[in-house]
């Protein structure tokens, strides 16, 4: 019996799980050996497709058929699990989707309290990284291959007589490990008591925590509520990318736009940040803000809604407000409308900051309070994340920091034994254990910290993969992915999400927590301890169930489960106002003139997480590396952003390679990397991602094979590791002669042609004030309500009709009898998070091309999101104003591209479907060069996966394409099929949520709507009659069958 | 008879009076002889080039369409544009061959059957590229309609790419055809001059048993009149069906009504730029001095000329409803040949195909040989120009921004394009030295002196009246 | 009985048709001329009719014309009919293309088949009547002769201007 049918097994039967767990650990080498041939056969059937010449064989070992079929398990059928959402820290809940016992999906979990039903393209992609071959296959000893049950032995004997000599332990977590983790902790602290926990995020949100610690005397990061804001306003806050928990933030902030939802209300996004960030984006008003000039802002801020609500404490910081000059990006009239449009959205309003320092932090919660948004869109009852450490004082430096500093002075410390044990604090590390952290690679002092590890004895790491910082440690132990573990997620207080495995793991790893635990002298399974601490943490707490197995059964069902008694509100503790804010006046002033006042040429410096990689632990993720970012639509790497403006002055174009210098030494040396001249850019920033870069993580983040030329590969770096530059403040640019053009898959910026400025406008926006009109006056038709992008050309003359049957035809229609498949997506509610464009490839089995491919712009998405920045290339805007458009095939009736097929590869089908039959393809590429949105894709190459073990995410459901072939989108017709086959078993009509495809499924907003024309019920037929939709390029004759509904921009706050 | 008047004052097709037996020495020579060392140099070289054509092509079918500039939004480059340079070049043979001598042009006779074996090598070099172009070419055979067991699964005869299909090879067969029955004759005299036995076989075989009969000749001569007829409006229906592979398309600067006949002119203007090239080399190398005359040359100048303003029309017209349409996409287009990324091939197209041609005004140039062929090489570069133009400017600008894209070429387009013209040149090579290059017995018809040498050339051309005359 | 044929070989096509119109008037039979190139008034002065081939040329590309459409037509609504960029099954507009390649097809290379079994000519097949500088500069009359009239028919193509006269057997 192979191994995933025992997995399985248990994920149906309880009592089985732990036979799993214990067959998991036992893997031996022969079993390994058997699964890769078995891959190896697996990848040969595909490689056949490519006409190579392989010599399909049997393994050489026995294997054996799947004779005893699991329970709950048809062959051909999915079955799905609920679980967690682990690639990063805001836990959203997904299904998984298994296929002959192969996880090949993660979708969003409709039922999870935080993510409801979206899931982000991190999370779509975090499916591959359990089939990627750079994971560890077996512990590692020095790097030495060996066992668990000997490395056990010499880790237990070098921690025993590390606790013996009254040396520390330091265990380095990642920040985000869940209950089940802490509660190994405590076990092993238990066992070894000179344990501390340093815990690392490399993304931390630390100053809200300090922030709230100081004002409201609990250090919380609260929740925030979107769907109750009226008025957000974003101070460098990315709520919609990667801030805190941009899936479920998403949704609400969807929410809250609808003004079909909202009964014609309308929340307002108001963003200031340094970097045209996917918020920003999004913002209906948007200021290009250094990060340098955000205090002062603040501080102006503050005093505006002080002095409109009367607020007396305010005049003490007005009076010393002209030491500290208001920037040059925003002036009082744009500071006074904010605080007046604040002040009249009283407690329905949010300020945020994704500042790092408390000061601006603590300006916020003040602005927050004073606006009544505690209790109303600010929930400091269910704070996320609730961090160890105490951070309630604003001075607590980083604990990794202490950690480094605590390790170089340990060899100062060896000969005053009595400084020693005066200073508990600094009592010396004997062993440092790495629990899934990377600080090596994902911290500023990551080199310092490089250094330090020589001295420490023993060094353990607990990851999957020989990471920079497994790198350096004596011992490995391997861990399984997400997706072949128990484990419990904390998201926020109060909701507990399980991680539940879906297959044995692939290699031999073993889960942390079993580590811990064993080397703390009690072995503990890792479903035995998650039941342990579910039973205690959850079980105890709640009221709805009274027996443990029947609420365990359904907490696996549902995937998580909210404690509804939750901690009151914490009291807001009203700290003397004025003594913080003149606390904060200090630091902000004291940091604008850190940063503020560059030397020539120099620039002031952020590092972001990409909405493609993070913080980079999914660096080795091909998906995720070529997932173009929202905004610039870069691929395959960091480039330095700064705006054009900037460009001109110091003499820099598009893709010049810089050396980038940190102000204050690191010790390190420059930073390479393309520049990349982004408008909307604050200028005299430049801007750059983090995650890139990594030395360790796998041959794809490092670097990829990318063009092929009679057997040579020309591979080049993916992106530099700008971590050491994180919060430098301020760097120095020198160009250098070489030259790196960023792989964009967007190449033309604008929807106005050049030249003749003619706007194109195939991605429509309304303001508001417009919308509202509309509605008044005509209720239904006159879709195209350009605002202000008001190209009124032909085009729009023609949108007027609503409905494609209105225009008239030369020839007779053929009729749709049965469904009439239809999409509708609507721009108000998309983001351009591009969850949909990774869900659509893990969905259709959607190859990646690599670097050199995507800059010849042969990027095989099916699925992308056309950004648009407004103006034109002879008039560009610095701070452009930003529409995003999915873009997928748009499923004509008249198809221009099934009529010029010779083979009669592409075919309509009697749903409405544009059909593209793989197997007919000779490859003309006629019909791409005749589809007018170019949503197809061709396969220039033999795209099958080099790595063999990602062949096993394939969906089964769909072909994989061969060279030759053309591609693209159809609806998902596998899952359409597979809804239409479940109503059908059930004896009920179609229904819209049985016919969801990958996009709108996954979708964070619920933008996309896809359901039957022909049923006056469904959504899309609603959709259908909004005054908002129109089709792309209409006139053109095509009938397509997706229809988009026009944004609308909040003007202001009026109406 | 009534045009021997005027035949009369025009100048003699043949430089200096020969007998009916000097031409066939004249013409039969270059069969029976050694090659020239000018013939090696140009045969070699055309070969290499085909080698170079010939592994580059391998190379890209057995790794993939990658190996080409090509990207998700121009799916159609160099290929195409080749394909549709090659076929206009064949366009220029059939012309001469049935159109001129539908028209009765006798001046046709000297250069007809180069011309139209350029046809066929140039249709042959056609042929290949939407051969190759397909992402997978061992399945090309699915283009046709044949009974197979995928159920009743036919072809999408919808597609100009299936007209293309039936047009290029109904193409390939007429011409060849069309070519073969003109040598019939010809293959007969190097057959029944031959002294080698193994000559005499190899031509006895080819030469399909022609003895020169009379009662042959008079029904020979009616297939002629009919294949003219056929291979007229043929040719004109297969460039006008290249064109559709264009003008039914959506795309602006494709979708356009009036790219039938402009196609067919510019098919013309290009292939009399080859033709004039080609004679102008054969006539050296093949010391054909007198049966290509400068007054031919002047005369396939005159239809260059022609030709050459219909393109300048059409490019005008082209413009013109850009603006006159209404149509965005359209006037955007116009403006970004003239314009955009691709403006430095616009403009060398239109100094080709309407400045430099303006030159043959002048009939010092219609007759210097040097001129003419430097000419007609600009407008060979215009003409494949004019196709990358349509194909790659349209392409790679169309509906929407966002998936506007560059083109640049690779290594292995440009070796293709040097392959095929190595296929081209190799075959004429070939063809120079194993058929008579000019065909004999029309030439004999028209410009023959009897043995005596007596009678002047006009004489016999009043007394043998043009083939086109009904016997 | 006709045993022999009197081969008479003229300079000058003039001389040849000359001759071929008084042979045929003076009621001798003609039984073929060999001519380097097509003579004009060959026809009328040999009394030969007028080819048929136009008829079997328009007869084969009606043929092609029926073949084509109805191939396409019965493909596009009977055999399999399928919805293609939403036109009509029975498009008649983009069947016409093919249509016309496929009379041109059919008409050319039928004819030249038919050409060449009339005329029977074939790969390999041997001349007729080998003659000597009949495909190049020579204007050959054959006349039927026999025994009888040998000599008399020699004297009469001799007079119209033949430069040789031999007699060679009936093929």
């Amino acid at each position: 019996m192979s191994d995933w049918s025992q997995s399985i097994d248990s994920l149906n039967n309880g009592q089985a799980a732990s036979r799993a767990e214990g067959i998991a650990e036992g893997v031996s080498e022969g079993d390994l050996v058997r699964r890769r041939d078995f891959l190896t056969l697996l990848a040969s059937s595909f490689a056949a497709l490519g006409l190579t010449s392989c010599d399909v064989r049997s393994p050489r070992q026995t294997i054996i058929p799947w004779r005893d079929q699991p329970e709950h398990t048809l062959s051909g059928l999915p079955t799905w699990y609920s679980s967690t959402c682990r690639a990063c820290p805001a836990s959203c809940g997904v299904l998984v989707k298994n296929r002959e016992g192969r996880p090949i999906k993660l979708e969003g979990n409709p039922d999870h309290p935080i993510s409801r039903g979206g899931l982000c393209a991190r999370g779509q992609a975090s499916v591959l990284d359990l089939y990627d071959s750079e994971r560890l296959k077996t512990p590692l000893a020095k790097g030495e291959a060996t066992d668990f049950a000997q490395l056990d032995a010499a880790v237990i004997g070098a921690l025993r007589s590390i606790r013996d000599r009254g040396e520390s332990i330091r265990i380095v977590t990642s920040g985000d490990d869940g209950p089940a983790a802490r509660r190994a902790i405590e076990i092993f602290q238990a066992a070894f008591p000179d344990t501390r926990v340093v815990e690392h995020h490399p993304l931390a949100t630390r100053a809200i925590a300090r922030a709230h610690g100081a004002t409201q005397g609990t250090a919380r990061i609260p929740s925030y509520r979107f769907n109750k804001a009226e008025l957000v306003v974003s101070f460098d806050a990315d709520f919609l990318g990667t801030w805190i928990s941009p899936v479920g933030f998403t949704r609400d902030w969807a929410d809250a736009r609808d003004p079909e939802l909202n009964g014609g209300k309308m929340a307002r996004l108001v963003s200031l940040d340094p970097r045209m960030s996917l918020t920003g984006a999004n913002a209906d008003f948007r200021v290009a803000l250094k990060p340098s000039a955000v205090g002062a802002t603040l501080l102006h801020l503050l005093v505006h809604v002080g002095r409109k609500l009367g607020k007396r404490e305010v005049e003490s910081i007005a009076g010393r407000l002209p030491a500290i000059p208001i920037p040059d990006a925003v002036d009082d009239e744009i500071l006074g409308g904010l605080a007046e449009e604040l002040v009249a959205a009283r407690g329905r309003s949010l300020v945020i900051a994704g500042s790092e320092s408390a000061a601006d932090q603590i300006i916020i919660n003040i602005i927050n309070e004073w606006l009544g948004s505690y209790g109303a869109t600010i929930d400091l009852a269910r704070p996320v994340w609730e961090e160890a450490d105490d951070l309630d004082s604003l001075d607590t430096p980083d604990a990794l920091e202490t950690l480094i500093a605590d390790i170089e002075s340990a060899g100062t410390q060896a000969g005053s034994g009595a400084q020693a044990e005066s200073d508990d604090n600094r009592a010396v590390p004997g062993a440092v254990i790495f629990l899934g952290a990377n600080p090596v690679y994902n911290h500023p002092r990551g080199a310092e910290l490089r250094r330090a590890l020589e001295k420490v004895p023993l060094k353990i790491a607990l990851c999957d993969r020989l990471d920079e910082t497994a790198a350096l440690a004596d011992w490995i132990c391997p861990t399984p992915h997400a997706l072949e573990s128990w484990d419990i997620a904390r998201p926020r207080r109060g909701t507990y999400s399980i991680v539940q495995p879906t297959i044995a793991p692939l290699f031999g790893s073993r889960p942390a927590v079993t580590s811990l635990t064993t080397w703390a002298g009690k072995p503990t399974e890792a479903y035995k301890l998650v039941r342990r601490v579910w039973r205690d943490e959850v079980f105890e707490r709640q009221s709805q169930f009274d027996r443990f197995e029947k609420f365990w059964v359904e907490c696996l069902q549902k995937g998580a489960f909210e404690i509804e008694d939750a901690t009151p509100d914490a009291s807001f503790t009203r700290p003397p106002l004025a003594g913080l804010v003149e606390l904060a006046v200090v630091e902000s002033v004291l940091a604008q003139n850190e940063n503020g006042n560059r030397a020539e040429g120099d620039l002031e410096f952020l590092a972001y997480p990409s909405i493609a990689l993070g913080d980079g632990s999914q660096a080795n993720n091909p998906w995720l590396q070529e997932l173009p970012d929202p905004i610039s639509k870069i691929t395959w790497g960091n480039v330095g952003a700064i705006s054009p403006a900037t460009a001109r002055e110091l003499g820099l174009e598009e893709g010049r390679v810089v050396e980038i210098r940190a102000e204050a030494d690191t010790g390190l040396g420059p930073v390479r990397m393309p520049i990349h001249i982004q408008p909307g850019m604050a200028e005299g920033v430049l801007a750059t991602a983090l995650g890139y870069g990594r030395t360790h993580a796998g041959r794809i983040a490092a670097n990829y094979p990318i063009e092929r030329v009679f057997g040579i590969d020309k591979a080049e770096p993916g992106g530099a590791d700008v971590y050491p530059l994180l919060g430098v403040g301020s760097v120095s640019v020198t160009p250098t002669n070489g030259f790196d053009e960023p792989a964009r898959t967007q190449l033309y910026d604008h929807q106005t042609e050049p030249f003749t400025g003619e706007d194109r406008n195939p991605a429509r926006e309304m303001s508001f004030a417009d919308f509202i009109k509309q509605g008044r006056e005509n209720g239904h038709g006159d879709a195209g309500g350009n605002s202000e992008h008001g190209g009124q050309s032909e085009t729009d003359k023609h949108l007027k009709h609503g409905a494609h049957a209105a225009e008239p035809t030369l020839w007779s229609e053929h009729d749709y009898p049965g469904h009439k498949w239809t999409m509708a997506i609507d721009l108000n509610r998309c983001t351009g998070c591009a969850a949909c464009v990774v869900a659509c490839q893990a969905e259709n089995n959607i190859p990646v091309v690599g670097k050199a491919e995507v800059r010849k712009k042969r990027d095989m998405h099916w699925m992308r999101i056309d950004r648009y920045y407004s103006g034109s290339p002879e008039a560009p805007e610095a701070e452009p104003d930003v529409a995003f458009e999915p873009m997928l095939c748009q499923q004509c009736d008249h198809a221009p591209c099934e009529t010029v097929c010779p083979v009669l590869a592409t075919v309509h089908s009697s749903e409405g479907l544009n059909m593209q039959v793989y197997n007919r393809c000779v490859g003309t590429r006629y019909c791409a060069n005749n589809c007018q949105y170019k949503v197809r894709r061709f396969n220039w190459f033999d795209y099958a996966h080099e790595d063999l073990v990602q062949n096993f995410v394939l969906n089964p459901d769909v072909t994989v394409r061969s060279r030759g072939v053309m591609e693209k989108c159809t609806f998902c017709v596998q899952r359409l099929n597979a809804g239409k086959r479940d109503a059908a078993s059930d004896g009920r009509p179609v229904a819209d949520a049985d016919v969801r495809p990958a996009c709108a499924q996954s979708c964070p907003a619920a933008a996309i709507v896809l359901g039957d024309a022909n049923d006056p019920q469904s959504a899309v037929s609603r959709a259908l009659e909004n005054p908002r939709a129109y089709s792309v390029l209409e006139p053109l004759g095509t009938r397509p069958s997706v229809r988009y509904l026009a944004r609308i921009r909040k003007e202001d706050a009026t109406s | 008879m009534n045009p021997s008047a005027t035949q009369a004052l025009r100048p003699p097709l043949v430089d200096t009076p020969r007998t009916a037996s000097q031409i066939t020495d004249d013409i039969c020579r270059p069969v029976e002889a050694m090659p020239t060392a000018s013939w090696y140099v140009g045969f070699f070289a055309s070969v290499t080039a085909l080698c170079i054509g010939a592994v580059l092509v391998t190379h890209e079918i057995a790794t993939g369409i990658g190996t080409w500039g090509l990207n998700s939004t121009v799916g159609w480059a160099w290929d195409i544009t080749n394909f549709v340079f090659w076929v206009g070049i064949g366009h220029a043979g059939t012309l001469i061959s049935a159109i001129l001598f539908l028209f009765r042009q006798k001046w046709r006779t000297a250069v007809n059957r180069s011309a139209e074996a350029m046809t066929i090598f140039a249709v042959m070099c056609a042929g290949i590229f939407p051969l190759i172009h397909m992402g997978r070419p061992w399945l090309a055979f699915w283009m046709f309609p044949y009974p197979n067991t995928r159920g009743p699964l036919w072809i999408n005869f919808r597609s100009p790419l299936v007209w293309d299909v039936f047009a290029i090879s109904t193409y390939l067969t007429v011409s060849a055809c069309f070519w073969y029955i003109g040598l019939l004759p010809d293959l007969a005299t190097v057959r029944d001059r031959a002294r080698n036995r193994v000559r005499k076989f190899i031509y006895g075989i080819m030469s399909f048993g022609w003895d020169g009969s009379g009662r042959t000749w008079i029904r020979y001569e009616m297939l002629y009149l009919l294949l003219a007829g056929l291979a007229t409006p043929l040719v004109v229906s297969v460039h006008t069906v290249v064109s559709f592979d264009f003008a039914t398309a959506l795309v602006p600067g494709w979708h356009s009504t009036i790219f039938p006949p402009y196609f067919v002119a510019g098919a013309i203007f290009s292939g009399f730029a080859m033709v004039l090239t080609l004679m102008i080399i054969a006539r050296r190398v093949m010391r054909f001095e007198n049966y290509v005359t400068l007054r031919h040359l002047d005369a396939m100048c005159k239809i260059t000329l022609v030709t050459s303003l219909i393109v300048a029309l059409a490019y005008a017209h082209e413009a013109f409803f850009a603006w006159y349409s209404g149509n965005n996409y359209e006037s955007f287009l116009a403006i970004n040949r003239m314009r955009g990324p691709f403006a430095p091939e616009y403009l060398v197209m239109v100094t080709c195909n309407v400045l430099i041609p303006q030159l043959l005004w002048s009939k010092r140039v219609r007759t210097s040989p040097l001129i003419i062929f430097f000419i007609s090489i600009a407008i060979n570069i215009g003409m494949w120009l004019e196709r990358f133009v349509i194909i790659v400017i349209s392409l790679h600008r169309d509906f929407l921004p966002s998936s506007w894209a560059d083109y640049s070429p690779t290594y292995v387009e440009v070796g293709t394009l040097l392959g095929s013209f190595g296929l081209f040149f190799t075959c004429f090579f070939l063809f120079c030295r194993v058929l008579p290059m000019i065909a004999i017995a029309e030439v004999k018809s028209v410009a023959a002196t009897p043995g005596s040498g007596e009678v002047a050339s006009a004489t016999i051309i009043d007394a043998t009246p043009g083939e086109g005359e009904k016997p | 009985m006709t045993h022999k044929l009197c081969i008479a070989s003229f300079d000058s096509p003039e001389d040849l048709l000359s001759a071929t119109r008084a042979a045929r008037e003076s009621g001798r039979k003609i039984y073929d001329t060999y001519v380097p190139w097509p003579v004009h008034g060959l026809e009328e002065a040999m009394g030969v009719a007028r080819s048929r081939l136009g008829v079997v040329c328009f007869m084969l590309g009606s043929l092609g014309v029926a073949t084509a459409l109805g191939f396409q037509l019965w493909v596009s609504t009977r055999s399999w009919p399928l919805n293609i960029g939403g036109k009509p099954f029975d498009a008649l507009p983009a069947l016409i293309p093919i249509t016309f390649e496929l009379m041109v097809l059919f008409a050319a290379v039928g004819t030249i088949i038919v050409f060449f079994i009339r005329s029977r000519l074939w790969p390999g097949a041997q001349p007729g009547i080998a003659l000597e500088g009949a495909t190049n500069d020579r204007f050959i009359l054959a006349l039927e002769t026999n025994a009888d009239d040998a000599e008399e028919i020699a004297g009469f193509v001799r007079d119209r201007g033949a430069a040789e006269v031999r007699e060679v057997d009936l093929p």
